[in-house]
């Protein structure tokens, strides 16, 4: 089997990693950004297990798996915040945040 | 297998870490009365912590769990500044939650971990760890700005500082992949030595180009330097003040720890354009920090723009140290210093800040300050103090401080730098001293509490102002030894 070249993953990974940077942006909703930012993360993994593959080295795959769990601890503490937002304002968009000014 | 020297190499975050669990448990079985017992364990805890870490400034620099972590002078000098930070936080912590109406023990654990996450950063020698840890110390943070779940502000100012955080360390990341990919490794040494051997041009130069930037966008948004900056006035003001103060000086402390060794010890002049780059981050930083400062009414938030244009200072010694030697690099040693004044004198106007807080609301208008100076002298004497010290005005800490970066500055060739410095921090003055124009001009009597811990807190905070500004000597001595093993 014809394995795939690095060049065309890490075009994957880029515009993996564009998406989630314009995502967060431009789109108004707490949800919706914070998706995005999990698109960048996972273009990161991409990237790094490209890389890790190119050289020859496993320390890429290995640096992918610690973002996954600092994803996942991030995802937690941010998926909470987006609850009490909601709790407190009843919305999630972001225009609404604008309580402090100046 | 980490051995036991590399355990004790890290002891000091290992003590935070059993710290903050004990807390964590207790807090599930402890009878809320017993709960302000928390913040005397969490202040034990971090005593002990700095007390170890001191321990080990004397002992030859050295890596640990394969070169994950350079434990040298450098990294356990910036630890300290955390350590600090995170004991002037707590000092007053107690009493300024209780009368905010939150009893909570996480938040001791949430402190530990987070000064256990800025340790650990400032120690950082490859940028996987760098990354970790700063994840660490910001998710600590996340919560923490947001701990008055019932108030607005408090939750709108952690979701900001989350979504910023998260697409910043997103930015860091991929920065750090593409370096992992032009060079082959992560881990700083490793980096230098590319910088230092023939360039490859091509496919690996983009590739390093790009992760250069990245990354330096990234530790751009956590110093909150301009064009990164828009996040910290809100989440400055929004959050708890206690958090506030930690996050202004610790967080701060630790992100410019670890910016310095990569600046320093990996690209440094080696990359050209990298030093201009820097040069216009500080020279802006400066400007937006000072000149935003100017407008603001409310004190949380004006010293929120004074810690941008702090960020800009410290950011002006790390363009000058870029270009300097390794060994006796006096913007080097000039930012250290300067962020132990800082830390200081930013925990000791935010411990009078919090003496306004009543019935579950901070009251950091300033209109609130008005007649301070005869109804609480100590108190006005003690934010004056800081205030001048902030503003650079002897004989404070923070004169000293500005006097090393400036003439560090223009002794590197960046004279330029030195004078928009000059001239952005002269402009500073005017909203220094506002407050005590209505502490010690005007009548008032808004009402302040503080508890005897707070007392030491900015007793603490003034002495050292006073003391290392009369006498900057030993001070600086120790900041200059703290470079000799950075990268030896």
């Amino acid at each position: 089997m014809e394995s795939v070249g690095l060049v065309p993953v890490l075009v994957v990974s880029v515009f993996l990693f564009v998406t989630g940077v314009a995502g967060v942006l431009t789109r108004k909703n707490a949800l919706i950004v914070f998706m995005s930012v999990e698109l960048m993360l996972n273009a990161v993994n991409l990237s790094f297990v490209a890389f890790a593959r190119q050289s020859g080295h496993a320390d890429g795959m290995i640096y992918a798996v610690f973002v996954m769990a600092v994803a996942a601890a991030e995802a937690a503490v941010g998926l909470a915040l987006v609850i009490l937002l909601f709790r407190n304002r009843v919305t999630v968009k972001l225009d609404d945040l604008d309580t402090m000014k100046g | 297998m980490p051995t036991f020297n590399d355990l004790w190499l890290v002891s000091p975050s290992l003590l935070l870490f059993f710290g903050a669990l004990v807390i964590m448990l207790a807090e599930a079985i402890v009878r809320p009365a017993s709960k302000s017992g928390f913040s005397a364990i969490a202040m034990v805890v971090l005593f002990a912590s700095a007390g170890l870490t001191a321990s080990l400034y004397g002992s030859d620099p050295a890596s640990a769990f394969g070169g994950m972590l350079r434990v040298d002078k450098f990294g356990l000098f910036s630890q300290l500044i955390c350590l600090i930070a995170g004991m002037l936080a707590v000092s007053f912590s107690n009493d300024y939650l209780e009368r905010l109406g939150l009893r909570v023990g996480e938040y001791y654990a949430l402190v530990l971990f987070g000064v256990m996450g800025m340790g650990l950063m400032a120690q950082a020698n490859d940028l996987i760890m760098v990354f970790v840890s700063l994840e660490v110390m910001s998710i600590s943070m996340y919560i923490l700005c947001a701990l008055k779940r019932a108030d607005p502000r408090s939750v709108e100012a952690g979701f900001k500082y989350f979504i910023l955080g998260a697409f910043s360390s997103g930015l860091m990341l991929y920065g750090i992949s593409f370096l992992y990919g032009g060079v082959g490794t992560t881990s700083l040494p490793g980096i230098s030595a590319y910088f230092m051997g023939p360039h490859a041009p091509g496919q690996e130069g983009v590739l390093v180009a790009i992760g250069g930037a990245l990354l330096i966008t990234g530790f751009g948004f956590k110093v909150a330097s301009v064009p990164f900056h828009m996040w910290a006035p809100d989440v400055y003001q929004g959050a708890p003040i206690t958090v506030t103060s930690l996050m202004a000086s610790g967080v701060k402390a630790a992100s410019f720890a670890a910016f310095a060794r990569f600046v320093f010890g990996v690209v440094g002049a080696h990359v050209s354009g990298f030093t201009g780059v820097l040069w216009w981050m500080a020279a802006l930083t400066m400007v937006v920090g000072n000149l935003g400062a100017l407008a603001q009414r409310d004190l949380k938030r004006m010293l929120a723009y004074s810690s941008i244009a702090h960020a800009g200072y410290l950011l002006m010694a790390l363009s000058a140290a870029a270009e300097g030697s390794a060994r006796a690099n006096p913007a080097l040693a000039s930012l250290l210093y300067y962020l132990l004044a800082y830390t200081f004198m930013n925990a000791g106007a935010f411990i009078v800040l919090a003496a306004f807080t009543r019935d579950g609301a901070d009251n950091t208008d300033i209109d609130a300050l008005a007649g301070l100076g005869k109804r609480k002298p100590w108190l006005a004497a003690g934010l004056s103090l800081c205030l001048l010290s902030m503003a650079g005005i002897p004989p404070t800490m923070g004169f000293v401080g500005k006097f090393y970066l400036f003439s560090a500055a223009i002794q590197s060739g960046n004279v330029g730098l030195a004078i928009v410095g000059a001239l952005a921090a002269a402009s500073g003055v005017y909203y220094y001293l506002r407050p005590m124009v209505y502490m010690y001009m005007k009548d008032g009597h808004a009402e302040t509490e503080s508890s005897p811990a707070a007392y030491a807190g900015l007793a603490v905070s003034g002495f050292a102002l006073l003391a290392f500004g009369l006498i900057p000597g030993p001070m600086l001595a120790v900041a200059q030894q703290s470079l000799q093993s950075l990268f030896g």
